[in-house]
C-alpha cells in the first residue's frame, strides 16, 4: 500500500513539473495593416505561433489589462510609449520592427494623379469622401492628418473626410467604391488587388512610418526565436509592400 | 456639457429615434407574416431576421456597404430613382441601426401577435370589419404594449449601435459621429477616459431614461389593453 | 329570412353532416355537448370552412364548394353572440357598440340604438371596460353589440351557459322580447331544454354530429320517436294554453283545448297565452278516472302511437283535443295494462312537474 501511495504521488509530481515544459504557442498581436504579411511570415516559420489583430490603441488597452500575448507590434510610437509607462513591455526589448509609406489610393483602374494644391485633391474627389483613418487615433490617420497639415490642406479637406476606425476600413471603402480616394499604407495597397496607389506624399512631410515591436513584461522564453524571425522576414514584409528598415538606422531592431 | 457633446447627443437621438420609427412598420408586418403566415421560405425569413442579432456588426456592416453602398445592389437604383443616398450620411447611420434592433423588435412584437385573442377577431369579423378593419382596430391596438416594448429595445439597440455604423458609414462629425462613436474615437487615444467620461455617463443616463418611458407607457397600455 | 344548409365538415377527426332547413323565427339547435352544435354555427358565420355542400341565407349563397363560393366572414351579414361575450377589451362598452354601428350595412338610428340600450338595460354601463361587466351585463353588450350590426341572421352560441340560474332568469327575457319584436331570424344554440320552452320556434336535434330530427318545435317534441333522440331527461311534448285563474292557494289554473291544468302560481295576467313543456316522463297513463290521487291533474286523452325501444322504456304519443302529449312508461306496464293505439286513456300530471320555468308567455 505504502508503495503504491509514493510511485502515485512521484507519477503526479513528475506530471506536473512535465507541464510547463509543454509551452502555449506564442502570441502575437499586432496593428491591422499588418495581416497578410505577417500571416505569411508566421505560416513560413514553422513555430507554433498565432497572430492576433486590432487596432493598436485596442491592443495597447488589452495588453496592460493583461492579456497574454508575447510579441506586440504596433502601427504607432505613441501607444508603444504608454505601454512602456504602464510597464507592459520587457525593459530593452523595444525596437522599430518596420517602415511603411503613406499613399493616395484610388481605383485600380485610374490613372496617377498630380496634386499640387488642396482644390486639386477637392478636384479629384468630385464630391465624394476622401476615406481615412480617425485623424486623432488611428495611426494612418495620424499620419495622414501630419502631412495634409504640412501642406496647409487639412481645413479645407476636413469636412471632406470619412474617418474610420482602423485604416484597412478605409482601404475596404475605396475598394468597394464608397469613396473615391483614400489615404492608406502602401503595403495595404500592396494587398488589395482592386485599388491601386495615385499619389504618393512626400515623406518628408510626415513624421516616419515605424512599427514599433516588443516582447510583453511576461513574454514566454520562447518568444525570443520568433523575434528573430520576424527581424530577419525583411524581404517577405517588403513583398507586401512594408519598407524594411535599413540595418544602419538607429532604432531599428538588429538581427543579432 | 460643450456644444460639440450637445450636437454629438442630438445626432444620436435623431439617428436613433429615426431608425426605430422608419423600422417599425416593417417589423409589425414581419412580426405579423411569422406569427400568423404560412407560406415557403418562412424559416427562411425567420433566419434573415435574426442575422443581425448573430452576425458580428462588423460582417452586418459590410453587408450593409454591399447592399447600400454607393454601387450597392439597392443603394444605386435608390439614388438613381429616389434620391435616397446612405452613403456617410445621418441617414446611412439610422439605416445601421435600424437593421441592427430590427430584430429585437420583431421578436417583441410577434409575441404579441402570438398573444392576441384570436376568438376577439372572430367576433370583429362577424360584425361586418374586412381583415383590415380587424387589424387596425382591434390586432393592433391589443398589441400596443408590444409595440412599445419593441420601439424601445429598438432604440435602445440603436442609441447603442457602433459596430455597423463605423463599417457601413465612418465616423463623420455631425452626420455619423454617434454617442458610441465619439466614445470610441475618445478612447483610442491615451489618456482620453476623462474626456469620454462625460459621453459614457450620457449614453447612460439616455438609455436609463428610455427604460423608464417604456415602463411607463407599457404599463399604461397594458391597462388600457385588459380594459382596467 | 330563410337558413338552408347541407354540407359536411371535418373537424380533427369529427365529422359534421348537417342538413338543415330553418325558416323564420327562432331555431333552436338542441345537443348534448359534443354534438356539433357550436362547430355547425361557426360554418354558418364562415369562421370554419366545410369540404363540401352549401350554405344558402335567404337568396345569398354564402358557401358552395361545387362552384368555389366561399363568402368571407365580413360580408356575410350574420350576427353571432359568443358564449364568452368576446367584447373588445379595450374600447367602452359604447365604443363597442359603435364598432357595430360602423361596419353594419345601413347603420342603425340614433333612436334605434336608444331603444336597444333601453330594452338591454345597459344604459348604466356605457362608459364602463369590459372588465368590470359580470357576466350578465356582458352578454347583454354583447348581444346589443350583436343587433347593431344589423344582421340577416342572429346564431346565439349557448349565451347563458356560464351564467348562474338568477342571471339566466334574469336574461332569459331580453331573448323572449327579441324573439317577439324583431321578427329576426335567430339561431339559438343550446344543451339547456328550459331555453327551448321559451324561445323555439323550430327546433333541430343534433347528435354526434348528424342533424337526427328537425321541425317546428311542438312536432319535434310531440313526437315519441323523438325521445331517444333528445334524451328521456329532457324529452316532453309543447302544449298551448291560457291563463285561467290564479288560486288563493299558490296555484293557477290553464286551460287547455280540452282539460284544465293546475300548476304552482305563474306570472302574467288571466287571459295571457302561455306555452310549456310536460316532460314524457312525468305523465302517468291511467286506464280509468283516477280517484283519490294527490294530483289534480287528470286529463282524458287517446293513445296515437306506442314505440318500443330495446330498453324497458315505451314512448307512448297521445291527443287531447288539439294538445299533443308524450309519456313514457315502462314495457311492463304496457303489457299489464294492454295499451292499443287508439285507445282512450287519462293522463295524469303532477302540478309540480311543471314549473313556472317551463312556462313562457306564448
Amino acid at each position: 500500500m505504502m508503495f503504491m501511495r509514493k510511485s502515485l504521488a512521484v507519477f503526479l509530481t513528475a506530471f506536473a513539473v512535465a507541464a510547463p515544459a509543454q509551452s502555449e504557442p506564442i502570441t502575437i498581436f499586432a496593428a491591422s495593416s499588418m495581416k497578410t504579411a505577417l500571416d505569411q511570415v508566421v505560416a513560413e516559420s514553422g513555430l507554433d505561433a498565432i497572430a492576433a489583430y486590432g487596432g493598436s490603441a485596442t491592443i495597447a488597452r488589452q495588453l496592460a489589462q493583461g492579456a497574454e500575448a508575447d510579441i506586440v507590434i504596433l502601427a504607432h510610437n505613441d501607444w508603444m510609449d504608454w505601454l512602456e509607462g504602464q510597464g507592459a513591455l520587457q525593459s530593452g526589448s523595444r525596437c522599430d520592427l518596420l517602415g511603411n509609406e503613406l499613399v493616395l489610393a484610388g481605383p485600380a483602374n485610374s490613372i496617377d494623379l498630380d496634386l499640387n494644391t488642396a482644390d486639386d485633391l477637392l478636384d479629384a474627389l468630385d464630391g465624394g469622401r476622401l476615406a481615412v483613418g480617425q485623424l486623432l487615433s488611428v495611426p494612418a490617420g495620424q499620419y495622414t492628418a501630419a502631412f495634409l497639415e504640412q501642406r496647409g490642406w487639412l481645413t479645407q479637406l476636413r469636412p471632406h473626410l470619412a474617418e474610420t476606425s482602423n485604416v484597412r476600413l478605409a482601404l475596404a471603402l475605396v475598394a468597394r467604391g464608397q469613396a473615391p480616394l483614400g489615404f492608406v499604407y502602401a503595403s495595404d495597397v500592396a494587398a488589395q488587388p482592386d485599388v491601386r496607389a495615385l499619389f504618393k506624399p512626400d515623406p518628408a512631410l510626415y513624421p516616419s512610418i515605424r512599427y514599433p515591436l516588443a516582447l510583453s513584461a511576461d513574454a514566454q522564453p520562447g518568444a525570443a526565436e520568433m523575434l528573430q524571425i520576424l527581424t530577419s522576414a525583411g524581404p517577405v514584409f517588403a513583398q507586401n509592400g512594408f519598407h524594411p528598415l535599413p540595418s544602419d538606422d538607429p532604432t531599428a531592431c538588429s538581427t543579432s | 456639457m460643450t456644444g460639440a457633446e450637445l450636437a454629438i447627443v442630438a445626432l444620436s437621438l435623431k439617428v436613433a429615434i429615426c431608425a426605430a420609427l422608419f423600422s417599425l412598420p416593417f417589423a409589425i408586418l414581419t412580426a405579423w407574416a411569422l406569427a400568423r403566415g404560412a407560406f415557403p421560405g418562412k424559416s427562411i425569413l425567420n433566419i434573415l431576421v435574426h442575422l443581425p442579432l448573430v452576425l458580428p456588426p462588423v460582417v452586418t456592416g459590410y453587408g450593409l456597404l454591399i447592399l447600400f453602398g454607393k454601387q450597392g445592389v439597392l443603394g444605386g437604383p435608390l439614388e438613381a430613382w429616389f434620391g435616397i443616398s446612405f452613403a456617410f450620411r445621418w441617414t446611412g447611420a439610422a439605416l445601421a441601426a435600424g437593421v441592427m434592433g430590427f430584430p429585437l423588435m420583431v421578436r417583441a412584437i410577434r409575441l404579441g401577435f402570438e398573444s392576441v385573442d384570436q376568438g376577439l377577431e372572430q367576433a370583429a369579423a362577424t360584425l361586418g370589419a374586412s381583415k383590415r378593419a380587424v387589424f387596425g382596430r382591434v390586432t393592433l391596438p391589443l398589441i400596443t404594449p408590444a409595440i412599445l416594448t419593441g420601439v424601445v429595445l429598438g432604440f435602445a439597440k440603436a442609441i447603442g449601435e457602433f459596430g455597423a455604423t463605423i463599417t457601413f458609414v465612418a465616423s463623420i462629425p455631425g452626420q455619423t459621429e454617434t454617442l458610441p462613436s465619439a466614445i470610441y474615437t475618445l478612447l483610442q487615444v491615451p489618456g482620453g477616459e476623462t474626456a469620454a467620461l462625460r459621453l459614457i455617463l450620457l449614453s447612460v443616463a439616455i438609455s436609463i431614461a428610455a427604460l423608464v418611458l417604456s415602463e411607463m407607457l407599457a404599463r399604461r397600455a397594458a391597462k388600457r389593453v385588459a380594459g382596467i | 329570412m330563410s337558413l338552408r344548409l347541407d354540407f359536411k365538415l371535418n373537424l380533427d377527426g369529427f365529422v359534421l353532416d348537417a342538413q338543415m332547413n330553418a325558416g323564420a323565427g327562432t331555431t333552436v339547435l338542441f345537443g348534448h355537448s359534443g354534438s356539433g352544435k357550436t362547430s355547425l354555427i361557426n360554418a354558418v358565420a364562415g369562421i370554419s370552412t366545410p369540404q363540401s355542400g352549401r350554405i344558402v341565407l335567404g337568396d345569398r349563397v354564402l358557401f358552395d364548394a361545387a362552384r368555389k363560393i366561399n363568402v368571407p366572414m365580413h360580408q356575410r351579414r350574420i350576427g353571432y353572440v359568443f358564449q364568452d361575450a368576446r367584447l373588445f377589451p379595450h374600447l367602452s362598452v359604447s365604443q363597442n357598440l359603435d364598432f357595430a354601428g360602423r361596419y353594419a350595412k345601413e347603420p342603425s338610428k340614433p333612436y334605434e340604438r336608444e331603444h336597444l340600450i333601453e330594452i338591454l338595460g345597459i344604459g348604466p354601463l356605457l362608459a364602463r371596460r369590459p372588465a368590470a361587466l359580470s357576466g350578465g351585463e356582458k352578454q347583454r353588450v354583447a348581444l346589443g353589440r350583436a343587433l347593431l350590426s344589423k344582421p340577416e341572421l342572429l346564431l346565439l352560441d349557448e349565451p347563458l351557459a356560464a351564467l348562474d340560474q338568477a342571471r339566466k332568469q334574469e336574461i332569459l327575457p331580453y331573448f323572449e322580447k327579441l324573439r317577439a319584436q324583431n321578427g329576426l331570424a335567430m339561431i339559438y344554440v343550446t344543451h339547456d331544454m328550459s331555453e327551448i320552452v321559451r324561445l323555439a320556434d323550430h327546433l333541430v336535434v343534433l347528435r354526434d354530429g348528424q342533424c337526427v330530427a328537425q321541425g317546428l318545435a311542438e312536432d319535434v317534441l310531440a313526437n315519441p320517436a323523438n325521445i331517444k333522440l333528445i334524451g328521456v331527461q329532457d324529452a316532453g311534448a309543447l302544449v298551448r294554453g291560457v291563463i285561467h285563474e290564479h288560486c288563493d292557494d299558490g296555484l293557477s289554473t290553464i286551460r287547455l283545448s280540452s282539460a284544465m291544468l293546475t300548476v304552482p302560481r305563474v306570472h302574467g295576467p288571466v287571459g295571457q297565452h302561455v306555452r310549456m313543456r310536460l316532460r314524457a316522463q312525468d305523465v302517468i297513463l291511467s286506464l280509468t278516472a283516477p280517484q283519490g290521487l294527490s294530483s289534480q291533474n287528470a286529463i282524458e286523452a287517446q293513445i296515437t302511437k306506442i314505440l318500443k325501444g330495446r330498453g324497458p322504456g315505451v314512448a307512448v304519443g297521445l291527443r287531447a283535443g288539439s294538445d299533443r302529449l308524450i309519456a313514457r312508461i315502462t314495457a311492463r306496464a304496457l303489457d299489464q295494462m294492454q295499451l292499443k293505439e287508439g285507445q282512450k286513456i287519462w293522463a295524469i300530471v303532477k302540478a309540480n312537474a311543471v314549473p313556472p320555468a317551463a312556462i313562457a308567455g306564448g
